[in-house]
């Protein structure tokens, strides 16, 4: 019976994320979306100032089996900054491959190793954004103690990008 | 007023840190100074060591239209670098003030202008904040520079674990 565990993120892991991030897109009917990278990812992640940190949720064959592990998750995050309260982690996404879903809690998983990450990190919390029609992640964060700050304090996302951040820019 | 309003980035230079951090918080209006200043050790080394956790504009006015209490830094702008898996690199704007005033004299755009430019020069394709929806004057703002609402037109929700339960989460394990 193959068993999953959840490491930290190699360079060698790269392709492995990039296509998952892909899987990803293509569930959501976005794929052409996905403009970045495998040497993108490579050097915003592994280079010497990281834009982002990952873990990778690989599944472990049984012995005997003839393949080798494979990486059939991953959980994407950064720091962020409260001038009130310090580093923060923000948990950017969580991606389980369809067939290893529902069984073995490998999102719980990696949401409890990205916790342990913010903790020995000094975090005071973990933010993260989900989508209002995905309850089932909903419910999965919910029942972790996460809120809702959209619901009760009114927050919303906002962004600037394209066009109107280059006439801000005065482009 | 606008042609004197200077915007500099607060960089790896030894700040007079007293100074200009404590000028920075006094532009949060209504805290109590005691419960800041244990902060301002930490805001100094997080922001002014080898790899910055933030960054930080300031709107700096001349001597003749400092404040009553002498502050002549009247805005800032506090951000960091977030990541898209999509895309790449982006922008965050954490912080965004302006003291009252001194707002209608075109120093809020000003700063959005100078952030535009960083993100630019850095390669981030997009800038990202959060609104609070009872605050009609800032959505305003925003959107009339063509900013768009992420939560309104995509659904999206912000949610925060506290550190309560990621010490239940890590405990489990």
């Amino acid at each position: 019976m193959a068993s999953v565990r959840i490491r930290e993120a190699e360079e060698g892991d790269c392709g492995h994320i990039l296509r998952l991030i892909r899987e990803l897109a293509e569930y959501e009917k976005l794929s052409d979306q996905v403009k970045i990278s495998e040497e993108a990812l490579r050097a915003d992640g592994f280079g010497e100032n990281p834009s982002y940190r990952c873990l990778v949720a690989e599944v472990l064959p049984a012995p005997g089996e003839p393949q080798g592990p494979s990486v059939v998750g991953y959980g994407l995050y950064y720091f962020t900054y409260s001038t009130w309260k310090g580093r923060n982690v923000y948990l950017e996404d969580i991606y389980v491959t369809p067939e290893y879903r529902g069984t073995g809690g490998i999102s719980s998983k990696i949401i409890q190793k990205v916790a342990q990450v913010a903790l020995d990190q000094g975090c005071s919390q973990f933010r993260l954004a989900v989508l209002d029609w995905n309850h089932r992640a909903v419910a999965l964060y919910k029942a972790l103690g996460a809120q809702d700050l959209t619901e009760t304090e009114g927050w919303h996302a906002f962004r600037f990008e394209g066009e109107a951040m280059r006439k801000l820019a005065g482009k | 007023m606008e042609e004197q309003v200077m915007l500099t980035e607060k960089g790896n230079a030894t700040v007079a840190g007293g100074g200009r951090v404590s000028g920075t918080c006094h532009l949060h209006p209504g805290h109590h100074y005691v419960f800041l200043l244990p902060l301002l050790a930490d805001l100094l080394e997080d922001g002014f060591g080898e790899h910055p956790f933030y960054h930080c504009l300031v709107a700096e006015v001349p001597k003749e239209h400092q404040s009553p209490e002498g502050h002549s830094v009247v805005g800032f702008a506090m951000y960091y670098f977030t990541y898209d898996p999509w895309i790449g690199k982006l922008l965050y704007l954490e912080d965004f003030f302006v003291m009252s005033d001194y707002r209608g004299f075109g120093i809020g755009s000003e700063i959005l202008k100078n952030l535009s430019q960083v993100a630019m020069k850095c390669r981030c394709s997009s800038m990202h904040f959060l609104v609070a929806e009872w605050n009609e004057p800032s959505i305003n703002f925003y959107k009339r520079r063509g900013a768009s609402d992420l939560s309104s037109e995509e659904g999206w929700r912000l949610f925060k674990i506290d550190k309560e339960y990621l010490l239940k989460m890590a405990a489990e394990e």
